[in-house]
């Protein structure tokens, strides 16, 4: 009988084990590009970076306060040009190699150096030189002040991450070469198939809560949205279909949830210089026209929100957002056009462009939908117009369209970076052609003040200040923001799946049952 | 050299004016088409012009077609077939990782096309103008009417979600994919080598639904040649003469009448493996299939040049080599013919 009982004992502890061991499988459409620091650009690659390594700096992911990484603590010279971090004792890569002032220079070097062109090393070029001052301190000196440069620091920006001398070359991008921090250690990327990742023992935060997850890489949402139907997989992230969202949410075998606000922002943008949206009062009437309320009940079913400002309303991080741009008013449109020469009898033709699939499938909708609105003044005239998406840029970056959709996806946790790119970064990369707009010098020079001014209820002073010029220059419209892509599924036995606004799903704090 | 081999040397020498020619429609048709690659890739992002035109020049399409043209010749020459835009590996590389999951799925398709095709060509030839021959007629039709990715979501809902006897999609389950380390691609073939019992159902049963689905197109239309073809083949004077000799029944269909109408079918077959390329296209994409097919969509959708290159060639490359093959399996089922 005690023998019985001993083999019992051991079969269940075999199959405890075994339990503890059962990967946690991940779906999503999202696919890796290059897993390489210096030119790697996408929300997935550096999601796979950011499992399996970290940055100086992170974010809290319940408080989305700033606090150390690698770094344990950081001192600000006074005229914010200099900063110097002290490194956190003891970690180590999973290659055995010590993560020290040595390997955080030359990780940080190594990426300015090779700056690859689809990467976003861009994003800490405001580093001048670093200099390691010993073993666990190292001083990193600036081109100029730099309010944010925390946040650059920050392990959601993969030119920010630290790896390990020792694997990565030197001179080479070395796509998926590296050995990280942890909390995972990246076993295998199989094209178009899965990650797989296994708990790094040696990680110096809070382990992982499943020492095994894979994640599976599925062609489309029907397909993601079946998967988690069938159990096939733990829990499903992006990028799900409006009309499965509703369907997965009265699923009672699957736990579907929001986590809003979303961070992603779906805009209307004018070529400045194009006739006949050159004239600003006929892009004030269209920012009075256009129906919001439309859009997100009848394309995306009451699961993303309108917004009227440009930068999404969240604190902290954000600062500076503003409700700015006007509700639908079609007397007041109509006013506007009036003034601007276009009635019923002399209407205005306009072209309304999208493509077709790059924002998912709901974007011929979204067209027909915002034309409709913009016809039911009874002055303008729509001529709905699609291009792929690799013809879609090209003809937008070369001054083609007059109006035209975009989409936006941070690139770092800060406002300029929700207001700069169509004004004064890269108008013309960006089709907006503001370079040409009489009041360009003044929204660069009040982008130029605030991102160097490290007070943050000045610098919230001059990003209001630029989102109330932009509703009379009107350059973008904003509609909506993508709180369909807040959203995450999962089955009943699978615990700690959320999300907060850096859309990055922390895969070390989920386990099942 | 012997006949045989004067008709595959032969038929290799044909082989590359047809490349050629495929090579430089589908170089002029990228160039042709609206779409930057270069903004397909880094379009709708922060990036200066200059960076832009920094990366045109690094993937040498800012150079003259013709320069262009010679510079992907030569390397094709040389195997090179270049490097993906998207991936930044070469495509070459990209294409050999992708190429077993597709000949896994065309093969299995075939051999679903091959059964159910031979089988129901045969039952309705046998019993032609019955009931049963109208009801195997209309499947046929049915069969290659029906738009693949809707018969592939019909049946990942039927089957996988509803009744959960296989998966949705992919080549392997995600508990699978920890202890499974494949060997030659062939996933079926490397789990067999390994034994794993369990390795192995996981691997069959994601196969299942793609398979179906891919070689359902192919069975009507097998099905269809296979009846027409036997009933000709029934009506000679060989399979009287058999049945005569008071042969069994089985025995004058199986080995006197299916084997003579088989021989216009296996051209066919050959010829069929172009349009089970296409399919693969759909399937792949429906099922998550991590082929050669689904890559090229991915690709086309990127505007990656080198890697549409390189799957349409390599396509094409495939596809002759199996037209080859069936050719010279042709006079093995009919020893009448001789090269």
């Amino acid at each position: 009988m005690r023998k019985l009982l001993g083999v019992l004992f051991v079969v269940g502890l075999f199959a405890l084990v075994a339990v503890g061991q059962e990967p946690l499988i991940m779906g999503t459409t999202d696919r890796v590009t290059q897993l390489a620091f210096a030119n790697s650009y996408d929300h997935y690659s550096w999601h796979v970076l950011r499992a399996t390594t970290d940055a100086l700096m992170k974010l809290d992911p319940d408080t989305l306060e700033l606090k150390g990484g690698i770094a344990e603590s950081w001192d600000i010279s006074a005229d914010g040009m200099e900063y110097t971090f002290h490194i956190r004792p003891g970690i180590t890569f999973w290659d055995g190699e010590k993560c020290d002032a040595h390997a955080v220079k030359w990780c940080l070097d190594r990426n300015l150096r090779l700056d690859g062109p689809e990467g976003g090393v861009g994003l800490i070029k405001v580093i001048d030189h670093i200099v390691v001052i010993d073993d666990l301190t190292v001083k990193i000196y600036l081109t100029m002040p730099d309010a944010i440069f925390l946040l650059r620091m920050e392990e959601s920006l993969a030119p920010a991450l630290i790896y390990s001398p020792k694997t990565t070359p030197e001179n080479d991008f070395a796509n998926g070469v590296y050995a990280g921090t942890g909390p995972y250690k990246l076993i295998e990327h199989v094209p178009d198939q899965y990650v797989k990742y296994e708990a790094y023992d040696g990680y110096y935060g809070e382990a992982p809560k499943s020492k095994y997850v894979i994640e599976k890489l599925y062609s489309d949402a029907a397909a993601l949205r079946a998967a988690i139907e069938a159990g096939d997989v733990d829990f499903v992230f992006r990028t799900l279909s409006p009309q499965d969202i509703r369907d997965l949410d009265a699923n009672p075998n699957v736990v579907l949830k929001f986590f809003p606000p979303s961070p992603g922002v779906r805009y209307l943008l004018f070529n400045v210089t194009q006739p006949p949206v050159d004239d600003p009062l006929v892009r004030q009437a269209i920012s009075y026209a256009v129906d919001r309320a439309a859009i997100c009940s009848q394309v995306f079913e009451g699961i993303v929100d309108p917004i009227y400002t440009m930068v999404p309303m969240v604190d902290p991080p954000f600062f500076g957002a503003i409700p700015v741009f006007p509700e639908r008013d079609l007397e007041k449109a109509v006013e506007l056009l009036a003034k601007a020469g276009y009635t019923k009898d002399n209407p205005l033709d306009l072209n309304l462009w999208y493509t077709p699939k790059h924002y998912g499938t709901t974007e011929a909708d979204v067209a027909t939908v915002v034309a409709g609105s913009l016809e039911e003044t009874g002055v303008i005239k729509i001529t709905i117009q699609v291009l792929e998406w690799g013809a879609y840029v090209e003809r937008m970056s070369s001054g083609g369209f007059d109006m035209f959709f975009l989409g936006w996806h941070p690139d770092y946790l800060e406002s300029s970076n929700f207001l700069a790119p169509w004004t004064t970064e890269s108008p013309e990369g960006m089709g907006t052609y503001f370079n040409n707009h009489p009041n360009y010098e003044a929204y660069k020079h009040i982008m130029e003040v605030a991102t160097t001014t490290a007070d943050p209820t000045k610098r919230t002073k001059l990003y209001k200040a630029i989102q109330i010029l932009s509703v009379q220059d009107v350059m973008w419209i904003p509609l909506w923001a993508m709180t369909d892509e807040m959203v995450m599924a999962w089955l009943p036995n699978v615990h700690g799946c959320t999300l907060n606004i850096t859309m990055d799903v922390h895969i070390d704090r989920i386990w099942k049952d | 050299m012997g006949g045989i081999s004067r008709y595959i040397a032969q038929r290799l020498l044909l082989t590359i004016p047809m490349l050629l020619i495929l090579l430089t429609l589908v170089f002029l048709i990228l160039r042709v088409m609206p779409g930057d690659p270069v903004l397909a890739m880094l379009g709708g992002r922060n990036i200066s012009p200059e960076l832009i035109e920094v990366y045109r020049h690094k993937m040498g399409v800012d150079r003259p077609i013709p320069v262009q043209y010679a510079e992907y010749l030569n390397g094709i020459i040389h195997g090179d077939f270049g490097k993906s835009f998207r991936t930044n590996k070469p495509v070459v590389w990209e294409l050999f990782q992708r190429f077993p999951a597709t000949l896994e799925l065309a093969a299995f398709g075939l051999l679903f096309a091959a059964l159910f095709g031979f089988t129901t060509g045969v039952l309705a030839a046998t019993r032609a103008d019955r009931p049963i021959d109208h009801a195997v007629r209309i499947f046929h039709v049915g069969s290659f009417a029906m738009p693949l990715f809707w018969l592939g979501l019909m049946l990942q809902v039927l089957f996988a979600v509803k009744l959960g006897w296989f998966p949705v999609a992919s080549r392997l389950g995600g508990r699978i994919a920890f202890t499974f380390e494949p060997i030659t691609g062939f996933y079926l073939l490397d789990s067999l080598i390994r034994g794993n019992g369990e390795v192995i159902a996981d691997i069959a049963k994601h196969l299942v639904l793609p398979s179906i689905t891919l070689g359902f197109a192919l069975t009507g239309l097998l099905g269809r040649m296979t009846r027409a073809s036997m009933l000709e083949v029934l009506d000679q004077d060989y399979v009287t003469t058999a049945r005569a000799k008071g042969l069994k029944e089985r025995v004058v269909i199986l080995a006197h009448a299916l084997r003579n109408a088989l021989i216009p079918i296996v051209t066919v077959f050959g010829l069929q493996f172009a349009i089970l390329m296409g399919g693969a296209v759909l399937t792949e994409t429906v099922f998550s299939w991590p082929g050669v097919a689904s890559f090229l969509v991915r690709s086309i959708e990127a505007r990656d040049w080198p890697a549409i290159q390189g799957s349409i060639v390599f396509i094409a490359i495939f596809i002759s080599i199996i037209n080859l093959i069936v050719d010279v399996l042709y006079s093995v089922i009919d020893p009448r013919v001789r090269y």
